[in-house]
């Protein structure tokens, strides 16, 4: 009898250990995950702020959020930095826009241009 | 026979389409005067020198007040003794300009053909200090704003003659700085002729926005909002950080090409800097 419950405790012991470390395994996982999908937005949105500097377009606030959003993430503010990259993201790729709509279309602001 | 017709006529109508998108500098010139003929009948064509002035009669009295006791005054007699200070090597500002740099700012931004380059005074002050062995000074204000408004100041009344060689770098310069006039930028898409060429007269919150024909006339300039006096240069990057865009590098080849441009718009008007603002 002893012995039964030794096994018991034994398996039931086991089994919350390996729970836990599933538990916490998926937890790192997790968090990696975040930060690296986080170090991503922040690639794909420095490199569309580059491009729009190199068109002579880019804006003065897409610097600033970058700014913003590392220092949030050095915070551990994952899901506020994730919200300030997405938005210098998308300022950089209407920057991107206004260049390309600029290269081909700015002469029709010039008066009495058809 | 056919082939070599329809060879021409597809020729024919590219040229044509080459020729609609391309006017020249002198085209420019006689649109922008015909425009704003146009715009403001009653406005002589040398008042456009008085920037926003030559609009608005209250402004006008206001500044009219303000140049009886001018506040860019210190930067002139400064500038006159910045002027004719020696170098290191005995030298002067006056050994690197045509007639001792006396009365010659009317024809800044110049094409500088050995070095392919549009070359404005500012840049032509450094170069001179570097020549001699100077550190360059800083670009927007300070020394170099005051050399300019002394040297703005002996050029007074001298009709604006910025030249446009028949040299293919020198027209690419110019529609550089064209394109970037006429181009919308930063978060509140708004280009340099989306306020002064569409808009002159009429107010952007509560200041009235003056004409792209005079505006480069009277700098460097005394503005209140500076307290200090300022270049051309700056004003461009302050314009450009008004509309959310990110300011070029100052007496970079942007603000050098589009200052090209926008002097070139005020030819035959005549030379009254350095002046005051708000």
């Amino acid at each position: 009898m002893t012995r039964i419950t030794s096994i018991s405790f034994t398996l039931i012991v086991g089994f919350l250990l390996m729970f836990n470390v599933a538990c916490s395994d998926a937890e790192d996982s997790g968090n990696n995950k975040g930060t690296i999908g986080l170090e991503q937005l922040l690639d794909s949105a420095e490199q569309a702020r580059q491009k729009a500097s190199d068109a002579g377009f880019e804006w003065n606030t897409i610097q600033p959020l970058l700014d913003k959003g590392r220092e949030t993430m050095e915070k551990g503010d994952e899901a506020l930095a994730h919200d300030l990259f997405s938005e210098a993201k998308a300022h950089a790729e209407l920057a991107i826009a206004q260049a390309n709509y600029a290269d081909k279309h700015w002469r029709l602001l010039i008066p009495n241009s058809e | 026979m056919m082939n070599k017709i329809c060879l021409v006529l597809v020729l024919l109508g590219f040229l044509s389409v080459a020729n609609s998108s391309y006017a020249d500098p002198e085209s420019d010139l006689e649109m922008i005067r015909q425009y704003y003929q146009e715009m403001f009948p009653d406005v002589a064509f040398e008042d456009y020198a008085n920037g926003v002035y030559a609009l608005d009669e209250n402004a006008r009295e206001q500044w009219q007040e303000i140049e009886e006791f001018p506040p860019y005054e210190i930067a002139v007699d400064t500038g006159e003794e910045l002027f004719s200070t020696p170098f290191k090597d005995g030298k002067t500002y006056a050994d690197c300009f045509p007639d001792g740099g006396i009365g010659i700012k009317q024809n800044y931004p110049l094409f500088d053909a050995e070095s392919g380059r549009v070359i404005t005074l500012e840049l032509a002050i450094n170069e001179c200090r570097e020549k001699h062995g100077e550190k360059p000074l800083k670009y927007g204000k300070g020394e170099i704003a005051s050399i300019s408004a002394y040297m703005a100041y002996t050029s007074r009344d001298n009709p604006v003659n910025v030249i446009v060689p028949d040299d293919p770098r020198a027209i690419e310069a110019y529609e550089k700085g064209k394109k970037f006039y006429y181009s919308r930028r930063g978060q509140l898409n708004m280009a340099c002729s989306t306020c002064h060429i569409a808009n002159p007269g009429n107010k952007i919150r509560a200041d009235i926005l003056s004409p792209a024909m005079g505006q480069t006339t009277h700098f460097p300039v005394f503005r209140s909002k500076w307290e200090e006096m300022g270049t051309l240069q700056r004003r461009y990057a302050g314009c450009n950080k008004q509309v959310r865009a990110k300011p070029f590098e100052l007496q970079g080849e942007e603000y050098r090409n589009l200052e090209y441009f926008h002097t070139y718009m005020s030819n035959g008007l005549p030379a009254n800097g350095p002046g005051a603002r708000k």
